[in-house]
């Protein structure tokens, strides 16, 4: 969709007040790295296997 | 078995409503100023199309006006010049290789889920009252249904099947539930796409199609892939106004809004949710537009006011019932209904109950709950928890508070389908982050991903696989899958209409049936029903025989088809005190059969004439 011009403080069309709103999102965080990074990957992975497990072998733990 | 021109006539019956739908919605989209691409303008259009289609089966079925097939298909035919692409967006860039293969994968995936919802209706719910109703309103206009108490709630997303079950190809309806799957998948690659990236995107439509909770309802007329669908699409609106300031994604979100309130009640619920996010978001809307959009909703749900009002008394029931009336039912009636909804989870409401729910979303054996969203929600989305924006906080918050409700009031995970995407793409988010961390992390990440692919995969070839087989031998699955109902089913046909059934495949029957249970009828407890409320146990006795006798004489019930516990009948009772009473007194006779057929378990049917 194309933007709408804005009036500026002059209330004239056009100058830096046409530029789009600024995105609503902040800028990326970092990436993680080192320790954390390490930490998040081992999160996912556990996650992700004791998921698979419980449902390959239908672990019933009473939930 | 069926032959090869009757399967292309179910495949007709599957794909011709679903491509009308799509029509109309197509040519929503301009008017609306819905600019999009691809897949996310299918799905926009499918969406609000079907929306739309709803109201206009309630308006000519209310008028008992025919919905043939074949006017669908003039309506996809003139719909499809709207296909050409959308040239006032720019089209995306292509993605990497993997990407475009995940996307193929992705495309094939929702192939089979369309095939496979053209198999018989096995699914509880759907046929024991959700297709039997829309039969009904199909061979007469809309009207209420004695002793179907579900006909007195929204109906929107079940109207959508009606085309295909007056067509006479009840199993080509749940084609619209896979819609619904797909639409719902392609919002999600397309929003997961704009927060996150490309490949993000395309992961989280894949796994929307392949998570249990997808494989579970697409195939079936289940109606929360739909209600999810418009309640998603409400709450991605009343976002996307925070975001861009379009009060065009103000009013879709209005009609998403009545749409999703058409289809099931607790959505609305939706609607609070939906103003809080859009006022709260950092963008608050003019009075104006929050007017118009309150009309659009009041516009959008009029016509199901009109249609509770005509068969109930009541156009809000079943609320307010002590004011306006409760119908055919009693307040007593709605209220164990309600109840009946929170049982799906047995825990406390407390702190504790609700961490419990939390774990057994993930790794619980709750069918209404466990496993079925799986694990990349929980694996992922918390590293998309950093630096949101005030939009993004209020949008997280309130689904959070959506949630919490969900848990006290209905916990089946089924009836959060509107919030379940937007775990999807927190997911994409936070897996975009650590992808983003090297190659180490997208190699991990990669091998995760492939396990659950391969793990969902299983999952689905064991559902799926016996549907499609079932496409030219209906029969063969349906003894497989529930053999019990198609013994009952052979017993119905020996019985004298109208037959009473405990509950069941209402629609599998050749003859009218009256079905026993009280959430069904909602006028007969047929024995005592017993709980635990607030943790004090309760009793709701059963309706007194000549109560009872008089009731199913109203409703033409002429004979009992009954599940027995051993000793099967030879004792002369069934186990049911008031059947057992009437056997006493002579007015009801146990018919003598040496061998009865199967139920379920070591339970047999039986069949008791009522004189």
């Amino acid at each position: 969709m194309r933007a709408s011009p804005r009036r500026g403080h002059s209330g004239r069309l056009g100058g830096v007040t046409d530029r789009p709103p600024p995105p609503s999102e902040p800028p990326r965080p970092p990436t993680l790295r080192g320790a954390r990074l390490a930490l998040a990957l081992a999160w996912v992975v556990a996650v992700v296997l004791i998921y698979v497990a419980v449902r390959e072998l239908r672990l019933n733990l009473g939930l | 078995m069926r032959a090869a021109p009757e399967i292309v006539r179910l495949v007709f019956a599957g794909i011709v409503p679903d491509l009308a739908y799509l029509a109309l919605g197509l040519w929503m989209l301009r008017p609306l100023g819905l600019a999009a691409r691809g897949a996310e303008r299918l799905a926009l259009a499918f969406i609000l199309g079907s929306g739309v289609a709803s109201l206009a089966i309630l308006l000519l079925r209310g008028l008992d006006v025919p919905v043939p097939l074949a006017a669908l298909a003039a309506v996809a035919v003139l719909g499809a010049a709207r296909l050409r692409p959308d040239t006032t967006t720019r089209p995306d860039p292509a993605g990497a290789g993997w990407v475009r293969a995940v996307d193929a994968a992705t495309l094939a995936l929702a192939g089979l889920t369309f095939v496979a919802a053209l198999a018989p209706e096995t699914s509880w719910d759907g046929f024991e009252y959700h297709l039997p109703m829309v039969r009904a309103w199909s061979e007469g206009p809309i009207r209420a249904l004695p002793a179907v108490l579900d006909a007195e709630f929204r109906a929107g997303v079940d109207l959508l099947y009606l085309p295909a079950v007056a067509a006479g190809a009840p199993d080509a309806a749940a084609a619209v539930s896979a819609g619904f799957a797909l639409a719902l998948a392609a919002l999600i690659r397309a929003e997961a796409r704009r927060r996150a990236s490309p490949g993000a995107g395309v992961l989280a439509g894949a796994f929307a199609l392949l998570v249990p909770f997808t494989l579970d309802a697409a195939p079936t007329t289940y109606v929360d892939l739909g209600v999810g669908a418009y309640g998603f699409l409400a709450l991605l609106s009343a976002d996307r106004w925070n975001r861009t300031g379009s009060a065009r994604a103000l009013g879709v979100c209005a009609l998403a809004l009545a749409f999703a309130a058409n289809a099931k009640l607790h959505a609305f619920a939706l609607c609070p949710a939906a103003l809080a996010i859009a006022t709260l978001g950092g963008r608050r809307p003019p009075a104006r537009v929050l007017a118009g959009c309150t009309g659009l909703v009041f516009a959008g749900v009029a016509p199901w006011l009109v249609k509770a009002a005509v068969t109930s008394g009541n156009p809000f029931f079943p609320f307010l019932g002590g004011w306006l009336g409760t119908g055919a039912t009693t307040e007593q009636v709605l209220s164990l209904r309600r109840f009946r909804l929170s049982t799906d989870f047995w825990m406390d409401r407390g702190v504790g109950g609700f961490l419990r729910y939390l774990v057994s979303i993930h790794v619980g054996s709750n069918p209404h709950v466990s496993g079925l969203i799986g694990p990349l929600p929980l694996a992922l989305a918390p590293f998309a928890l950093q630096r949101v924006s005030r939009a993004t906080t209020v949008l997280a918050v309130t689904l959070a508070g959506l949630f919490v409700l969900q848990f006290m009031a209905m916990p089946a995970l089924r009836f959060g389908a509107p919030l379940l995407p937007f775990l999807a793409i927190a997911a994409a988010v936070g897996g975009a982050r650590l992808a983003r961390a090297g190659p180490a992390a997208r190699g991990l990440l990669g091998v995760a991903f492939a396990l659950l692919a391969v793990h969902h995969g299983a999952a689905l070839g064991a559902r799926y696989g016996p549907r499609l087989a079932a496409l030219r031998d209906p029969a063969a699955y349906e003894r497989r899958v529930f053999p019990d109902q198609v013994a009952l089913r052979e017993v119905v046909a020996r019985a004298e209409p109208v037959v009473a059934i405990p509950m069941g495949a209402v629609l599998w029957m050749p003859k009218p049936v009256y079905v026993l249970l009280w959430e069904r009828n909602g006028e007969l407890f047929f024995q005592d029903l017993r709980g635990k409320r607030d943790g004090e146990p309760f009793v709701v006795p059963r309706t007194p025989q000549a109560q009872a006798r008089a009731l199913l004489a109203r409703r033409g019930v002429r004979s009992l088809a009954l599940d027995v516990r051993p000793p099967h009948p030879r004792d002369g009772r069934v186990g049911n005190a008031t059947v057992d009473a009437w056997l006493r007194e002579g007015t009801a006779t146990l018919r003598a059969d040496p061998d009865p057929p199967r139920a379920r378990g070591d339970r047999r049917w039986v069949i008791v004439d009522l004189k």
